[in-house]
């Protein structure tokens, strides 16, 4: 009980902090100018558009079900 | 996958109801981790299936939160607003699929995706630290 209790938090608080860090990894690689207002999360993660941040996004959303 | 199996903690062992709204919340949000992480497989430059994935995680996970709201129904002391939260978060994933060309709509959703995952992790830590 005390068990599964703490996984839903402990995965809820990473699940967050993963999530945002390799974002702003990805968004601070992005070569183009990069804006919520014009942009999808998911061009984050363009190969086309090569640059490292694009890593980082496939990585962040690819550990996520980990959590 | 293990933030939906840990619900599981709020399963009332008597209302057979509330025990179907928790199954339901957890076979839609582990649906869901499996849409995020083919969404991450297949990019956007692959537009068509990067969208069906996409998509599919939207309505899996914003399914999951609406059952996990009529789940969590049942227990009195969780708080309104956190159940109000859930439910704003499935209804905006609705908004924008008719708004896609809104790009910050999809931001405030995930931001509102997040907060709520992370709010119920908290609630439950907290709730079941009290029995």
């Amino acid at each position: 009980m005390k068990k599964n209790q703490n996984i839903s938090f402990i995965t809820g608080i990473l699940v967050v902090l993963f999530y945002s860090a390799f974002t702003l990894l990805a968004v601070s690689r992005y070569p183009l100018l990069y804006s919520p207002t014009s942009n999808w999360l998911s061009d984050l993660g363009n190969p086309q558009t090569i640059h490292k941040g694009q890593f980082f996004i496939t990585l962040g959303l690819s550990q996520q079900p980990c959590c | 996958m293990l933030f939906f199996l840990g619900l599981s903690v709020w399963k009332i062992e008597d209302r057979r109801v509330q025990i179907i709204m928790l199954r339901l919340t957890q076979a839609f949000g582990i649906l869901g981790v499996i849409c995020m992480m083919m969404s991450a497989i297949f990019p956007i430059n692959l537009f068509n299936i990067h969208s069906f994935w996409s998509s599919a995680l939207y309505i899996m996970l914003s399914t999951a939160f609406i059952f996990s709201v009529a789940m969590l129904r049942y227990h009195q002391w969780v708080t309104r607003w956190l159940l109000l939260l859930g439910v704003l978060t499935a209804v905006l994933v609705i908004f924008m699929s008719f708004l896609q060309t809104v790009y910050v709509l999809e931001w405030i959703t995930v931001f509102l995706f997040l907060s709520y995952v992370a709010l119920l992790g908290i609630e439950t830590k907290r709730v079941y630290f009290r029995v």
